[in-house]
């Protein structure tokens, strides 16, 4: 998304820098996210797996509609679960009555929508962690043992929950 | 990132809208405590718009030398590309999200002489 404020630079340097930044992988000005969470169904439930570092202990998870359009803002129902206990548990189910220790700011959404993309992030002091987008229906595909964690810049990668585990460890 | 007057936003509005939140619930956790969120809590926008006021005293070729300059030193002192780096700390790297309130910094001079550089000094 690119958002202009004033105009002092040209849209043609913009874009010239833009695309040299993208070639060097340059990730300036925002610390890169760290894949600590994941999703997948529990029980028919969607879960929210989640991993911590020593100085990233999740604090917020945020459930979003995505719009699939890198400029038009999508609305509907979301969920915002906060930490209120001391420690982040490491999977605790998505939706319905959040577990002993969060708060639910938000509770509109109450199931996914069938063919509906949603976007997951998690937050530890307001760093958030990789994003996954995914539907009802990839949840629905995975087997036994997998689980969706995010891939840049918004999309996600099936893996097991063992590679989603040493993913977050060596991200630390 | 910031280019000149545009900021570059690597994922979606809806996206936005959930770091922003989650930035102004930290503010809020922050003001509890009686901290001063607006110096020490995340904002990126706000962070970004101290960017665009530092491209404009240069011309493009010369900040991106000059940032970048900032980026080699602070990956030499911190092993990160943006903790030490004077261009991130003149934006407020607590706006920034590179640190945070509760967090120690290495090495431990780090964190007065930036907080002397955002005016903080005492």
């Amino acid at each position: 998304m690119l958002v202009r404020r004033r105009t002092r630079v040209s849209g043609r340097v913009v874009g010239t820098f833009a695309a040299l930044a993208t070639l060097a992988g340059l990730a300036a000005c925002r610390p890169a996210a760290k894949p600590l969470a994941a999703v997948r169904l529990d029980g028919g439930q969607p879960t929210v797996l989640l991993a911590t570092c020593p100085d990233f202990q999740i604090d917020a998870i945020s459930v979003y509609v995505e719009s699939g359009s890198a400029t038009a803002a999508a609305s509907g129902p979301g969920r915002r679960l906060e930490r209120t206990g001391p420690q982040a548990p490491d999977r605790m189910p998505l939706l319905g009555q959040p577990p002993a220790g969060w708060s639910a700011s938000d509770s509109s959404l109450t199931a996914l929508a069938p063919g509906q993309a949603y976007g997951l992030t998690a937050y530890a002091h307001a760093q958030p962690t990789l994003t996954i987008t995914f539907t009802a229906e990839e949840l629905a595909a995975l087997g036994v043992g997998e689980v969706l964690v995010g891939k840049q810049p918004s999309s996600h990668e099936k893996v097991t929950e063992k590679e989603f585990r040493k993913r977050a460890e060596d991200s630390c | 990132m910031t280019i000149g007057d545009y900021l570059l936003y690597p994922g979606s509005p809806s996206k936005l809208q959930s770091d922003l939140d989650a930035e102004a619930l930290e503010r809020a956790r922050l003001r509890q405590r009686g901290i001063d969120s607006a110096t020490f809590g995340p904002d990126l926008l706000e962070h970004e718009a101290r960017h665009s006021d530092q491209w404009k005293h240069f011309d493009p070729g010369t900040f991106l030398v000059l940032y970048f300059s900032g980026t080699a030193l602070s990956y030499l002192i911190t092993r990160t590309d943006g903790k030490a780096n004077p261009w991130e700390i003149g934006a407020n790297p607590y706006k920034g999200g590179y640190w945070t309130y509760d967090k120690p910094l290495t090495p431990g001079w780090l964190k007065p002489v930036g907080n002397c550089m955002i005016g903080l000094c005492w």
